[in-house]
């Protein structure tokens, strides 16, 4: 009974507390930095006061506590605890303000603590079953490849982390490493906060076929192109990377003329080729709008993740037409002009008279421009990004049965970089490839593969 | 035996608690069935592999394919796997065709 009325309690949060927990656990650049968090749980309590201290327990190595209070005076936040204790509401003038809130960031930074939901079984039972190889990509944009896999040691590092405005080949050849034991272990629970999607209170993986091995067919596809003694270069963002050819080998480099592993340019491909474009809810001015619409996001999220393009368009109008000169959808992602990647954004707008506008935001070097498009350059746009998951599938395991065999040989002409058969597999092929052909020809059957008999069963 | 849907990603749960994932969908009475079934005996996957249901990335079932499908444990810290199966596969398909069995689209 005392459970019952304990989830009841817990049920009857008063909407302050929750409104608190989503600001604290974004994780995007509109709140990369503690203070503007800061700025959002004040006006968030100018509209909504605390009846009680909101308070966090974080009981990690170093344990500490993160409370906020509220009186008519100003709004406390202290983080104390082992070796910290910090507080914010006595300060005097915003750049104070902002020093202390850095403070507070780095300890955030520093202990890894975070303010999202306890992961579900299904999260736990995700990451504990990774595989060596995989790129964990969730519906926030951020994604994680697995690096070991060794049971009671498994490894993770970030495979993207930051704005897709400013993509660093940094993100991919440096990134934080997560170690995990068990489903106990605080990085698993770290790795679900930055996985956390405040915006629709979700974490969804997006479960297309993310492994690192996908981001060796673009890159290959490149090199194949290159013209030796010339330079191949490749922009995604601000990020440029060139593959030079030296003494019959291809080369990867930065911008900075620094070398890049082979694996670092995999990884990087593979996450480009699959990730999706992010959406928003704007408002005129183009900035995210603070009062999220959870079911919105959730129902736009679905049309995504099931390809549902025609719904996926009808809701971004009814949203759009239901928030009219207040609000809109927006779409950030990356379109792809060759070996170019360049971020953009799309918004829609229903005007008065009821006609549907697509407008796109592009913004390289601080150079920002917002020009009408048609809905099918948005469609095109979507396909790309949601399509080309559909097309590494299909490249991989649909292409065998189609008139594009010729594509496929020639591809593989160039194969040799990776996968290819031993010379024990080769002549093993043609041995049985000529025995199968024998038999074929005089009309016998060859037996040995006959014990590989197809099974199919009813649903 | 289960079928599991699992997103795009197809994998296929037996009896035994083995998981399959999903190599390529063969179109059926085609020379790519006996080819699928030469790639597995060439690379000795006899006890790996199957042929079974085929679906679309959507989950929708393909009647006129089979999926060909192989352990889980097979592909693991083998990014290249995939590739040499597909090698396998394209080898012996050039063959087939320089000795008329397949028909050249090219």
């Amino acid at each position: 009974m005392t459970s019952f009325f304990n989830k009841l309690l817990k049920e009857k949060e008063p909407e302050i507390y929750t409104t608190l927990r989503r600001i604290l656990s974004a994780n995007d650049e509109m709140y990369e930095r503690f203070y503007a968090k800061y700025m959002e749980i004040e006006y968030a309590l100018t509209k909504n006061p605390l009846p009680a201290p909101f308070i966090c327990e974080f009981k990690s190595e170093k344990p500490c506590i993160f409370s906020i209070t509220s009186t008519e005076k100003a709004t406390y936040i202290r983080l104390q605890g082992d070796e910290v204790d910090i507080e914010l509401g006595n300060e005097l003038t915003m750049a104070e303000a902002q020093d202390i809130c850095d403070k507070i960031d780095n300890v955030i930074k520093e202990r890894r603590l975070f303010f999202s939901p306890a992961p579900d079984a299904d999260f736990i039972n995700d990451i504990l079953s990774a595989k060596k190889g995989d790129i964990l990509s969730y519906n926030n944009r951020n994604a994680f490849v697995c690096v070991q896999d060794k049971p009671g040691n498994m490894i993770f590092k970030y495979a993207f982390h930051g704005d897709i405005n400013n993509i660093q080949i940094d993100d991919f050849r440096r990134s934080e490493t997560f170690h995990i034991k068990d489903k106990n272990s605080h990085d698993l629970q770290y790795i679900y906060s930055l996985a956390y999607n405040y915006k629709s209170s979700t974490v969804m993986r997006r479960k297309f076929d993310f492994a690192l091995g996908n981001g060796y067919y673009p890159i290959t596809e490149i090199e194949e192109n290159h013209e030796s003694g010339s330079v191949t270069e490749c922009e995604i963002g601000n990020c440029k990377i060139r593959l030079i050819d030296r003494n019959n080998n291809y080369v990867w480099l930065d911008a900075d003329g620094r070398r890049i592993e082979r694996d670092t340019v995999a990884l990087l491909f593979a996450w480009l080729r699959t990730t999706s474009a992010d959406i928003n809810l704007i408002d005129n001015n183009w900035n995210p709008n603070p009062d999220i619409d959870e079911n919105t996001i959730r129902e736009i999220e679905d049309c995504i993740i099931r390809h549902d393009e025609t719904n996926l368009i009808s809701k971004i109008y009814d949203y759009a037409q239901k928030n009219n000169n207040y609000a809109s959808v927006s779409f950030t992602g990356l379109q792809r002009e060759g070996l170019i990647w360049k971020p953009v954004t799309f918004a829609f707008d229903m005007d008065e008279n009821g006609n549907r506008h697509v407008y796109k935001l592009t913004d390289s070097n601080n150079d920002i421009t917002i020009v009408e498009v048609s809905q099918n350059e948005f469609i095109d746009f979507y396909n790309e990004r949601y399509g080309t998951v559909k097309n590494i599938i299909l490249d991989k395991f649909n292409n065998y049965t189609n008139l594009d065999f010729q594509k496929i040989v020639n591809a593989a002409k160039h194969t040799t970089v990776f996968g290819s058969l031993s010379s024990t597999e080769k002549s093993e092929l043609n041995t049985i490839a000529n025995s199968y052909i024998k038999d074929f020809q005089t009309e016998k059957t060859y037996q040995p593969i006959h014990d590989i008999i197809e099974n199919e069963f009813n649903e | 035996m289960i079928l599991t849907g699992y997103g795009f990603k197809k994998e296929i749960l037996n009896n035994n608690d083995t998981t399959y994932c999903l190599i390529t969908n063969v179109m059926k009475n085609t020379s790519w069935v006996d080819i699928a079934k030469l790639t597995i005996k060439t690379l000795h996957m006899e006890d790996d592999a199957i042929l079974t249901n085929a679906y679309d990335i959507f989950g929708n079932r393909l009647h006129d394919q089979l999926g060909f499908y192989v352990r889980n444990e097979r592909t693991e810290g083998n990014p290249y796997f995939y590739d040499k199966v597909r090698n396998a596969m394209l080898d012996f398909a050039n063959i087939f065709k320089a000795n008329g069995i397949m028909e050249d689209k090219s």
